[in-house]
């Protein structure tokens, strides 16, 4: 599968860029060519992963959140301002900071999950248009109240440095939020496959009517894996915002969220197989930065290799996924 | 003349063996009956034929030409046709709609819907069907559905037609009527191949019976040769008599376990009751059964006893406690055992593991501290499987499993509860003879154990064999509650089915 992602990819560069191999070259193995690529590819991947995680769990019990844009968003901007306020607190006021920021994104998510629980409302739908509706808001308050009068750049200002995350790979931007993904995509895997909890989702989104008859809660099952969800986007935007950015800079979150989803579905919802998953994601679009840097490769061209080999590795599983069953 | 020969053909699901090295000749023109218990890879076998499987080894040979067979495709075009259990039809078309599919008729750019409807016709009068090519599926009964799905093989000019237990979900009449219809395309040279695990009908229409066990070809025998006794013993090893009629005359004077007190259940927004003043008592050690025509609210019963249902007026009282609308999830924390109808989605995951499918109602138990506890959960699906002979492992899926051995896990995780009286809904539908006979054995020794035991289902002949007594629920109330006694027979309850509903109408 992956030869044959490669070989479309030759093929592509042979067809639209005048220095193929170069592009191809950069294309493959420009992530891998130093520490710096290297690290800006696990960093980007951070985010994407806890996500996904989120996504993986929220999608196992039958509920699907497209929030994830709004929820990403939200998340970050929220720990940026309150990192700023919180500053004398110190260290107590990042991990404060963060945890409202999750508490808020999940809170918008399980909204979706209480709706479809007492009306019957499709949380697919609810979630995309409350996160579609908080975007335009945070853009106005970044670009507006919040906007950093120091700079033109459309951001708040920046959080104070005792707040960020630390460097794990420098000169490259990777931080320990890497760190806390890893950890978390055991926790979600522990999470679905050895709890209580776990096993009703599980169940629930394979057969709600059998989880009701065996006396499992059904709001229950509607509403919290939206929260997890939703608490799992919150947490990749104030991440990012701690460990990368240092501000929320306006519509950073942008693509994260449906990234994570694409990830999460190629994974098949297992949060183990997100982290290469993920790991793939990020080699692709860092990949088409590097040879956008370094040869005439367009954006256009760029994206639609993107989009053409992860059409393919979609492809791939779900073909496996049909002969397995 | 041998139509298709079948080369020790062997299929695998897993660790369960379906077809064993299993070798078998098809005649051109004959009917062939496939007879086994549930779960002796009658299915499985024909699904391989039909390109719906691919055998692990073995060869099909199709008048004398080896291998045509590689997909479904390869199938359809050699005219090998398949009726499953399960009905595949566009319920929103038109009979002459779903016949066509997929070989439509056409005009020009458009469909020929005139044409196809006049051909469609023309081969429903052939045979005889009493269904219109202009009818849509949603308006036809179950038989008549039945009609639309044999005169899609025939559109598509099928020579080989299976059905797979094409009786299970007709009347007698409707039986009667696809067996003649049956009869009248042997006569213009198709074959046909029949599932089945009822004797009468293998005696009825067949020529010969290929005889399936635990995946192996037991024998293939003419059917002329056959009588009643020969063909159980085959089929079961063991002749079966008819189950004795319940004795418990005692059961009135034991103390009530559940109480239904003018208990209404009404349409949305409707005035239509679908449960009309429904009272009743059910006393320990007694079965009490519920016989009904379709859609005389045993389904809504059955919905409200599993919490699925909220009832408008009325009482429900078990043993002192009010649990009118109490959710499934009260019902279950008092301990409900709940054999549902619906086995595939309700009463299963089909998704989840055998294992993980036993232990819901009990799962509190099995996480400690919110963690599964493996071992504990191991330990009691495993001893539920050995207990209840479920010829399964813990860890397999509960798709892999076939439906009679699903039935058993559902009981042996609903008995393993010990709430005060047990909900058994159409407990053996679709069941094999000694599968039948192994539950109702046990609902037997529960009775006789004190148990309170409420028996829904449209099995005449289970309500007569087990309960003590027998309500009739006509239009959602209760017709007439019988004692069964001596007098009471299946004429006696059918007429009393049916007869109420004539006078309405």
């Amino acid at each position: 599968m992956i030869l044959f992602s490669l070989a479309l990819l030759l093929c592509l560069c042979l067809l639209f860029s005048p220095t193929p191999m170069k592009s191809f070259s950069s294309f493959v193995l420009g992530p891998f060519e130093s520490l710096y690529f290297l690290g800006n590819l696990l960093n980007s991947a951070t985010p994407l992963l806890i996500g996904s995680l989120g996504m993986c769990i929220s999608l196992q019990g039958g509920s699907f959140n497209l929030g994830g844009e709004g929820q990403i968003y939200l998340g970050g901007f929220l720990c940026a301002i309150l990192s700023i306020g919180l500053s004398s607190l110190g260290a107590f006021g990042a991990v404060l900071a963060v945890l409202i920021s999750i508490l808020a994104a999940a809170i918008v998510a399980g909204l979706s999950g209480l709706f479809k629980s007492l009306w019957k409302t499709s949380e697919l739908i609810s979630s995309y248009l409350i996160s579609n509706a908080l975007i335009l808001i945070v853009n106005y308050l970044v670009t507006g109240p919040f906007q950093d009068p120091s700079t033109n750049l459309f951001s708040t200002q920046k959080i104070p440095q005792a707040f960020r995350l630390s460097k794990i790979l420098l000169p490259s931007d990777l931080s320990s939020a890497l760190l806390i993904a890893l950890a978390l995509c055991l926790l979600s895997w522990l999470l679905l496959y050895k709890t209580k909890q776990g096993y009703e989702f599980r169940l629930y989104g394979s057969n709600p009517r059998f989880c009701q008859y065996g006396g499992i809660s059904p709001s229950f099952c509607q509403i919290a894996p939206m929260v997890i969800s939703g608490g799992f986007y919150g947490l990749a935007g104030s991440l990012s915002v701690l460990g990368t950015y240092y501000s929320c800079v306006k519509e950073f979150s942008s693509q994260m969220g449906f990234n994570a989803l694409a990830i999460a579905l190629i994974a098949r919802k297992h949060p183990i197989l997100a982290l290469p998953a993920s790991l793939f994601f990020a080699w692709l679009s860092s990949g088409s930065r590097i040879a956008m840097q370094r040869t005439d490769v367009t954006v256009e061209m760029a994206l639609i290799v993107q989009a053409a080999v992860f059409l393919l590795v979609t492809c791939t599983f779900a073909f496996k996924r049909k002969k397995s069953l | 003349m041998t139509l298709i020969h079948l080369d020790s053909i062997t299929k695998a699901f897993g660790q369960t063996i379906a077809c064993s090295s299993i070798t078998l000749d098809i005649e051109q023109g004959e009917i062939l009956c496939i007879a086994g218990e549930n779960g002796a890879g009658k299915s499985t076998l024909m699904r391989i034929l039909r390109g719906l499987e691919t055998p692990d080894s073995g060869s099909i040979s199709f008048m004398g030409q080896e291998g045509l067979i590689k997909s479904p495709s390869d199938a359809l075009a050699l005219g090998i046709g398949m009726v499953h259990q399960h009905f595949m039809l566009a319920s929103s078309l038109t009979v002459a709609q779903n016949a066509s599919l997929g070989s439509e008729l056409r005009k020009g750019l458009f469909l020929d819907m005139e044409a196809m409807n006049a051909k469609v016709q023309a081969i429903i009068d052939e045979c005889g069907f009493t269904i219109k090519a202009t009818s849509l599926i949603d308006s036809l009964s179950v038989g008549e559905k039945q009609q639309a799905e044999i005169l899609k093989l025939l559109f598509h000019d099928s020579k080989v037609l299976i059905l797979d237990e094409p009786t299970a979900v007709l009347t007698d009449s409707e039986t009667a009527r696809l067996f003649d219809t049956l009869r009248a395309l042997k006569a213009k040279g198709k074959t046909i191949i029949l599932i089945t695990h009822k004797m009468n009908e293998v005696l009825a229409i067949s020529d010969k019976v290929a005889i399936l066990r635990q995946g192996m070809l037991a024998g293939l025998y003419r059917t002329a040769d056959m009588n009643i006794e020969r063909l159980s013993s085959l089929l079961f090893g063991t002749i079966l008599k008819s189950p004795a009629k319940a004795e418990n005359p005692e059961a009135k004077a034991k103390k009530p376990v559940l109480v239904f007190d003018d208990v209404c259940v009404k349409k949305r927004n409707q005035k239509v009751l679908r449960l009309d003043h429904l009272s009743f008592t059910l006393h320990e050690g007694e079965i009490l059964g519920f016989a009904a025509m379709e859609g005389n609210g045993i389904g809504f019963l059955e919905a409200v006893l599993g919490g699925f249902l909220p009832i408008k007026e009325g009482r429900i009282i078990s043993q002192g406690l009010d649990i009118t609308n109490f959710s499934s999830r009260k019902l279950r924390q008092m301990g409900l055992c709940y054999v549902p109808s619906d086995r595939m989605s309700t009463g299963s995951c089909q998704d989840a593991s055998v294992m993980e499918n036993l232990i819901i109602a009990d799962r509190k138990k099995f996480f400690p501290r919110w963690v599964l506890d493996t071992k504990a959960s191991k330990a009691f699906s495993d001893s539920l499987i050995s207990q209840y002979s479920v010829q399964a492992r813990s860890e397999m899926m509960m798709k892999s499993l076939s439906g009679g051995n699903i039935q058993k896990a559902i009981l042996a995780r609903e008995l393993s509860q010990n709430g005060p009286y047990i909900v058994f809904a159409q407990p053996t539908w679709g069941l094999d003879i000694a599968s039948t006979a192994a539950i109702w054995d046990r609902m037997k020794a529960l009775r006789d154990s004190g148990r309170a035991i409420l028996l829904l289902s449209s099995n005449l002949t289970e309500i007569l064999a087990l309960c003590d007594r027998v309500a009739v629920l006509c239009k959602g109330h209760i017709e007439r509650m019988f004692i069964n006694d001596a007098s009471l027979n299946a004429r006696i309850l059918g007429s009393c089915m049916l007869g109420s509903k004539e006078e309405e109408q």
